[in-house]
């Protein structure tokens, strides 16, 4: 079931006025019947898996709890680990590796006797509930207390508007809000939640798709696209992929907060990071969250040598490019991450040896800052052409026009010999948009906020037509739906 | 009682986060403030003002809606072309009085003077009313729209001559704005839903609603501004549609907008057309529009179940538009032909085929003939039309008349402004009268 879908809305309707009639106590056991409803509309063989890998984590999150013995703990942790990553694995990488098989093979000159590929589909949100339940299986083995039943833990998994594309919660961060059963949200938690889903809305509906648009054409065929249309197209697609996810985002924050259980924060104005590192702790913040304590910090984090870190920083952005999909795009996503990444931490140790105490005063120099921010932009809307190419040649094509500088001159003025600036326009709104995000949430907290909640009502019903007045002819599911 | 429940603060990256001053302290904060519970008649309260005010606001927009699409004069239809068109549609022909419909887009709309093919016809004397129902930017739902319209008022003899174009590239549904929302739910037999009740809200609503009604015009209306600034001159022709009504479409329903050659016009045609394929046409120009050739078909079935005698018609470009179209939409004239022959064959239609010239003084830009290229091929379409009288004249009069000295000078380049053999405007602006649904 989509969010964007008179289903997803009847469903919220019906599960919200259930839960407003039930007592507190059954309110989450009938949201776990609901989430599975949510499930099941997409496919049902699925929960079978995701009732498979819940059971084994649980029991196994149990018998770490019980167990004294060291060495049989961490033999549990790591069969729990594995069997959820060899249900990942299966899903979502059995024909990658069935690919570089076959390109090894033909390398040495060896027969194939392996199927090319195998017909298989992928669980919606594995990604997110695997990593979610690893996160679960750490905990309890660093000592956290587990679900005390098979429901609860479930509940965890399951809870419908984290589901499919996250954030990825903590066991520890939504079990004290259902433990005791949930009550009645506050009125202003309603409207907080209401406020969210209309955002998100806007987000998905109005510049997402809309970028969509102009991003789809050029990356589906960009040899046939002109430098200006290229330019346009990767900021386009940066717009895209920023607005959908946060959209997303916002409307299970939203969609959670109506049944008054909060879900983390998963984007931080990403696009205003000022060095690549701030921007992993803006992006995305339940996923580096995650990487950070289970991947980067196991790894030996920073606390020693140089190479050592970047290595590490490298390793753990390698993981994150692979995470998000099968392919050599997203490794090539990954090692770019983990270059750009270990790059700063090499640049800021650089940086320090070089101007010593003075470094301060550089970093914080208005010209230094401005800089810092302006490379990090490019890098950041760079890497939505890893992401979003459907092979690395056309990765190769799309950067081939991004350096034709001339050609992108002679375009512009082409363009305005017949006074027509609008991708010029495009360019230059898509880099308005995903910069000023702090300064309009400035902006909307003292003029919107102070405002009775009748007016914000008002305002939402028109920004609800607005989204339904400027939304593309088709809406496209939301990006991360396929991770 | 109504609380805001708790979240967890003990993540360990949380602490870190919180050093830093990065992290998002509203992840983490231990949230334990509670509000007052309010009493039943404080939620009810709040509930009434909460749907009035959600009322309040949909009436408001409504009423927004209505001004930003009654700034200029209202069209009742998705624009004030199609308005025209569906006002010539509804005018009752004389009982008995044969006619020829000239279905298409901008192309025949403003290529195909229809006042003189008819004047030609009447010359070689064949009393046909020769109408022009084409409109730009349509698709072939409104077209079989307004030709069902224009059916129920004259259902006399009729013949079709309907316009296939280069690909559609320039009337993707979701670019086209011909008859909007009421139109289209009319013709798809109102909506997708299997349920009546929701079958007649949806009617309800496209019907009396601006805002469900003419959400494509305004949503244009809307972006108008920003596109306006961006690109000032080669949109002229979108605000002409959307800002100003189109007063000079002739008495049979030409609506010559150029009257001359314009170089400039040329290149910013192609400019807009580029970005138009790229746009909605990435891949192929004829795959890509597949759904206007599906409703092609329709066409086709419409003029097959009512044994209407119906012809193809392929009307010129401009050299340098047929070049830049074959690089852009990868489709040759050649192909086209042959595809265009295909259809004709399979459906025992006539093709007049008049897309090769080499004439660029015809067009009034890329792909749209001015008004001396619109007497020329009109003269041309009248031409073939008697030529293979048989086929398509006979059938309708019943007979072949003698000659008769020509009413129309058909030599001589025609002022866009003042459509020669111009009629009373009274039967132009008489009302509309919309049919009720099926």
């Amino acid at each position: 079931m989509n969010f964007i879908s008179t289903q997803f809305v009847i469903f919220m309707l019906v599960t919200w006025g259930l839960f407003l009639v039930l007592p507190p106590r059954y309110r989450w056991q009938m949201l776990l019947a609901a989430s599975y409803v949510f499930y099941a509309t997409w496919s049902i063989p699925f929960v079978a898996v995701i009732l498979l890998t819940t059971s084994v984590d649980y029991l196994a999150s149990k018998i770490l709890y019980a167990n004294a013995s060291p060495q049989f703990r961490k033999m549990t942790l790591w069969t729990a680990i594995v069997v959820n990553l060899l249900v990942l694995g299966y899903f979502k990488y059995f024909n990658f590796f069935l690919d570089i098989n076959a390109s090894l093979l033909k390398y040495l000159g060896v027969a194939n006797t392996m199927p090319k590929h195998l017909e298989i589909l992928l669980p919606l949100g594995i990604s997110y509930y695997t990593f979610e339940a690893i996160s679960y299986l750490l905990d309890v083995y660093r000592g956290a207390k587990p679900a005390p039943n098979w429901l609860s833990y479930n509940f965890y998994i399951m809870y419908f508007p984290h589901l499919i594309s996250g954030p990825i919660v903590r066991f520890n961060e939504l079990w004290p809000q259902y433990k005791d059963g949930i009550q009645n949200p506050a009125f202003a938690r309603v409207g907080k939640g209401l406020e969210l889903l209309v955002l998100g809305y806007m987000f998905k509906l109005i510049i997402a798709d809309n970028c969509a648009g102009i991003a789809d054409p050029v990356f589906a065929k960009p040899e046939a696209a002109t430098v200006l249309g290229t330019y346009t197209a990767v900021l386009a697609f940066a717009g895209q992929l920023y607005f959908d996810f946060l959209g997303y985002t916002h409307i299970a924050r939203g969609a959670s907060l109506m049944f008054n259980l909060q879900l983390p924060i998963n984007f931080n104005h990403p696009l205003n990071a000022d060095n690549m590192a701030d921007f992993w702790k803006r992006w995305q913040i339940s996923l580096s969250r995650w990487l950070h304590d289970y991947l980067y910090v196991p790894l030996g984090g920073s606390r020693k040598y140089l190479p050592r870190t970047m290595l590490n920083v490298f390793i753990t952005l390698m993981v994150a490019g692979i995470w998000h999909g099968a392919g050599w795009i997203y490794v090539v996503l990954g090692l770019y991450f983990g270059v750009n990444v270990a790059g700063y931490h090499a640049w800021r140790r650089l940086r320090k040896k070089l101007f010593k105490t003075k470094d301060k005063v550089i970093v914080n120099h208005p010209l230094y800052v401005c800089a810092a921010h302006i490379v990090t932009f490019t890098l950041i809307v760079l890497s939505g052409v890893f992401f979003r190419s459907t092979s690395v040649q056309n990765e190769l094509v799309v950067f081939d026009h991004l350096i034709r500088f001339k050609k992108l001159f002679e375009e512009i003025a082409a363009a305005a010999r017949v006074d027509n600036f609008t991708e010029v326009g495009i360019c230059l709104s898509m880099i308005v948009i995903l910069i000023s995000g702090p300064y309009v949430v400035r902006l909307y907290e003292r003029l919107y906020q102070p405002m009775p909640y009748w007016v914000k009502l008002q305002t939402a019903t028109a920004a609800l037509l607005l989204c339904w007045i400027f939304c593309a002819e088709y809406i496209p599911p939301f990006i991360y739906f396929q991770f | 009682m109504p609380v805001e429940t708790e979240t967890n603060a003990n993540s360990p990256i949380a602490a870190d986060l919180s050093r830093e001053g990065k992290g998002h302290p509203e992840v983490f904060k231990v949230r334990l403030r509670t509000s007052r519970a309010p009493g039943r008649s404080e939620t009810a309260k709040r509930t009434l003002i909460a749907i009035a005010a959600v009322l309040v606001a949909l009436a408001f927009c409504e009423a927004l809606a209505r001004v930003v699409i009654c700034i200029t004069k209202p069209a009742i239809y998705g624009n004030q072309e199609m308005d025209a068109k569906m006002r010539l549609a509804l005018t009752p022909l004389p009982k008995d009085k044969p006619c020829i419909y000239f279905l298409g887009t901008s192309h025949t709309s403003r290529g195909v003077y229809t006042d003189l093919i008819e004047s030609r016809l009447k010359d070689k004397g064949y009393d046909v009313e020769v109408r022009n129902l084409a409109c730009g930017g349509s698709f072939p739902s409104d077209e079989l729209f307004i030709l069902q319209h224009a059916l129920e008022k004259s259902p006399y003899r009729f013949s079709i001559v309907y316009e296939c174009n280069q690909g559609g590239f320039a009337a993707q549904p979701n670019y086209a704005f011909g008859v909007g929302a009421l139109g289209k739910s009319l013709y798809y037999k109102n909506t997708q839903s299997n349920w009546p009740i929701f079958k007649k809200f949806d009617l309800w609503m496209k019907q009396h609603l601006y805002l469900v009604r003419f959400r494509t015009i305004l949503k244009q209306r809307l972006t108008a501004i920003p596109k306006m600034v961006f690109s000032p001159n080669p949109i002229v022709w979108e605000r002409k549609k959307v800002f100003s009504v189109q007063d000079d479409i002739s008495p049979q329903g030409w609506a010559p907008v150029y009257p001359v050659y314009d170089a400039k016009m040329l290149e910013k045609s192609i400019a807009i057309r580029k970005v138009q394929v790229e746009y909605f046409n990435p891949d192929d120009g004829l795959n890509s529009s597949r759904e206007r050739y599906y409703l092609l078909d329709r066409v086709f079935d419409f003029a097959r179940y009512r044994q209407v005698p119906m012809t193809m018609l392929w009307l010129p470009l401009h050299p340098k538009m047929r070049d830049a179209f074959t690089a852009q939409m990868h489709v040759t004239d050649e192909q086209l032909t042959k595809k265009f022959q295909r259809a004709a064959a399979l459906e025992k239609v006539d093709l007049i085929d008049l897309h090769i010239t080499q004439n660029a003084q015809y067009f009034a830009d890329g792909d749209h003939l001015n008004a001396i290229g619109s007497v020329e091929i009109s003269n041309k379409i009248a031409d073939q039309l008697l030529a293979n009288s048989a086929t398509h004249l006979d059938p309708l009069i019943g007979k072949k008349a003698g000659d008769a000295k020509p009413t129309v000078d058909t030599t001589l380049p025609v002022d866009s402004k003042t459509p020669v053999n111009a009629k009373s405007p009274v039967e132009i602006n008489a009302p509309v009268e919309v049919d009720s649904p099926q």
